[in-house]
């Protein structure tokens, strides 16, 4: 793993070998992250498991999409943030200097809360991140949108508009487009912000199946304000409040036996 | 009247050439590379600037335009190194990018800097090696139209840099963190996402400003033309004399005639007129056919 992010091979999907479900995939220690002067995460120590689907439920600015973008270096895009501790991913700190940040996001997906598919066809969309590893031939971008598009529950429904306009569908298939393209790079952690957020009632059941399918063969994280779409979606919860973690356990034994009032407040609120 | 008309067409095209790649270069680094407090005040002076009068600026160049043309290699090297200097520098991230993307994160660290070093060397002596040889080889009309190109160029450069600025913000705050989270380095989200996203408003900003010099120049010549002139007061009058005869020199410089570029007002009108009217053509139909899609797409949706 240390010469997969220090030595990306490019043009190349890394044939890894997964981890076992117990495995922490993600073990952070006194991570704190700033924006100027403002805490906005104080001194977290957190194990995430592998290869499973993981919750971080809160309500609203409790930190959850900061948490969410620390662990792929999406915060360092904005200059006033600061970001202290450490997070190891397979053991590698992913704050070390000589982490090569492209590879790392590239093995840690991320979809926004509002998906933005780029101004592009939905094929070049996808094989975006394929071409920027390297990849060019024709055929083998073919495979890759492919199976990218079946990962994501799409290729049914689009496999005769791969050279129609992203922006053209709707915001649920935008979204699953996005989902798609990042699973074009066969990520080992997907972390999606607030999935169901943009989606009614049928396309949030679709995105929790899909969560749930995902979780097999990839870790996920998800940020999410709804208790009921957290104890449906994932195995394992955390409960975060004014940037803190609360609680964090099994998802069954947080919504079954809360070992903290606050966290039982707000799982039971309407 | 057809000699004119090429001038115009000329002076049109090598303003674009000037105005295109320096202003997007300020656009990229206002938007990309400077931090909150001086974009914001780079952004409120280029909003006074491109408030201004363009003639304003003009008339700063024009002091200094004709000390230039006395030596015809200094102004080849001014426009080669304003049009080439931000070619340049974004051909530097190319080159970089394509030679090293397939090599590993270490050596990329080492190579990057000795290849930036070498082609930056070896450029900067091409382009200016080259200005010098242009130069000697410039016909008089040639240098001319450089000038007056550099000259509505510079005008139009406020325009060019809020305008396009803007339109690189909106893609920018839509767009920038999707690419980077799917490990693109800035020069890639810039090269493949950004520029391409914001073409329509860097072209719009490009043909507004250059549009507006040209017009802005016409207003003072067409002022000048009539004989109101002498209504004015002395000071006004001279300023505006003074305008109108650089305006008409250089013009005359260009067409190499009697005639200045400028002595028939009519022309560059008549042409902004029908660029705009091709455009905005161009811009419905598109609109039209956008909304065509914009309908089968929600069919295949839903």
């Amino acid at each position: 793993m240390v010469e997969t992010l220090l030595q990306p091979d490019n043009g190349h999907v890394p044939d890894r070998t997964r981890s076992s479900g117990d495995s922490i995939i993600i073990r952070m220690r006194n991570l704190t992250i700033k924006h100027n002067d403002s805490t906005l995460i104080g001194s977290i120590d957190l194990d995430i498991p592998g290869q499973r689907a993981t919750a971080i439920l809160g309500p609203e600015a409790s930190g959850k999409s900061i948490f969410l973008k620390s662990i792929n270096r999406l915060n360092d895009i904005d200059r006033c943030i600061r970001t202290s501790g450490s997070i190891l991913f397979n053991g590698i700190d992913i704050y070390n200097k000589d982490i090569d940040i492209s590879a790392l996001r590239q093995q840690i997906g991320y979809i926004a809360r509002i998906p933005h598919v780029f101004p592009r066809s939905v094929f070049d969309n996808i094989a975006f991140g394929p071409r920027l590893r390297g990849i060019r031939r024709r055929a083998r971008l073919e495979t890759i949108v492919e199976r990218a598009l079946s990962r994501a529950r799409l290729w049914l429904e689009m496999k005769n508009e791969l050279k129609k306009n992203a922006l053209l569908f709707t915001p649920e298939l935008q979204q699953r487009i996005c989902i798609a393209r990042a699973l074009a790079l066969d990520p080992e952690i997907l972390m999606f912000d607030e999935p169901a957020i943009p989606l009614d009632s049928p396309s949030t059941s679709v995105i929790q199946e899909l969560i749930r399918d995902l979780s097999h063969d990839c870790t996920v994280i998800f940020a999410t304000r709804n208790g009921r779409f957290a104890a449906r979606s994932s195995d394992y919860a955390v409960f975060m409040v004014g940037g803190s973690v609360v609680e964090h356990s099994d998802t069954k034994t947080i919504f079954t036996r809360p070992a903290h009032r606050e966290t039982e407040d707000y799982i039971t609120s309407p | 009247m057809l000699s004119m008309s090429v001038a115009i067409v000329i002076t049109i095209l090598g303003s674009t050439v000037v105005a295109l790649p320096l202003g997007l270069a300020c656009a990229v680094a206002m938007v990309m590379v400077l931090r909150d407090k001086p974009r914001l005040l780079v952004g409120h002076s280029l909003k006074i600037l491109s408030g201004l009068p363009t003639i304003t600026i003009g008339i700063m160049l024009l002091v200094i335009m004709p000390q230039l043309q006395l030596n015809s290699s200094h102004i080849s090297i001014i426009v080669i190194l304003v049009v080439g200097s931000p070619m340049f520098i974004v051909g530097i991230i190319i080159i970089c990018d394509i030679l090293t993307s397939k090599t590993s994160w270490e050596i990329r660290r080492i190579t990057r800097p000795i290849i930036t070093t070498v082609i930056m060397i070896a450029g900067i002596s091409a382009l200016v090696s080259l200005s010098q040889k242009i130069g000697e080889m410039a016909f008089p009309s040639v240098r001319n139209a450089m000038a007056l190109s550099l000259l509505i160029g510079f005008m139009a450069i406020p325009t060019v840099i809020h305008v396009s600025a803007d339109s690189l913000s909106s893609a920018v705050s839509r767009f920038r963190s999707a690419s980077y989270a799917l490990g693109a380095t800035r020069s890639e989200t810039l090269a493949h996402i950004l520029i391409p996203a914001s073409r329509r408003g860097i072209l719009g900003a490009l043909f507004l400003g250059t549009t507006r010099s040209i017009t802005e120049i016409m207003a003072i010549h067409l002022s000048g033309a009539s004989s109101s002139v002498t209504a004015w007061s002395d000071q006004t009058a001279d300023h505006l004399e003074f305008i109108l005869k650089s305006v008409i020199r250089v013009g005359n410089l260009v067409t190499g005639e009697g005639n200045a570029t400028f002595s028939y007002p009519d022309i560059p009108v008549i042409f902004i007129i029908a660029t705009t009217t091709i455009f905005g053509e161009l811009a419905a139909r598109h609109t039209r056919s956008r909304a065509a899609r914009s309908m089968m797409g929600d069919s295949v949706a839903s």
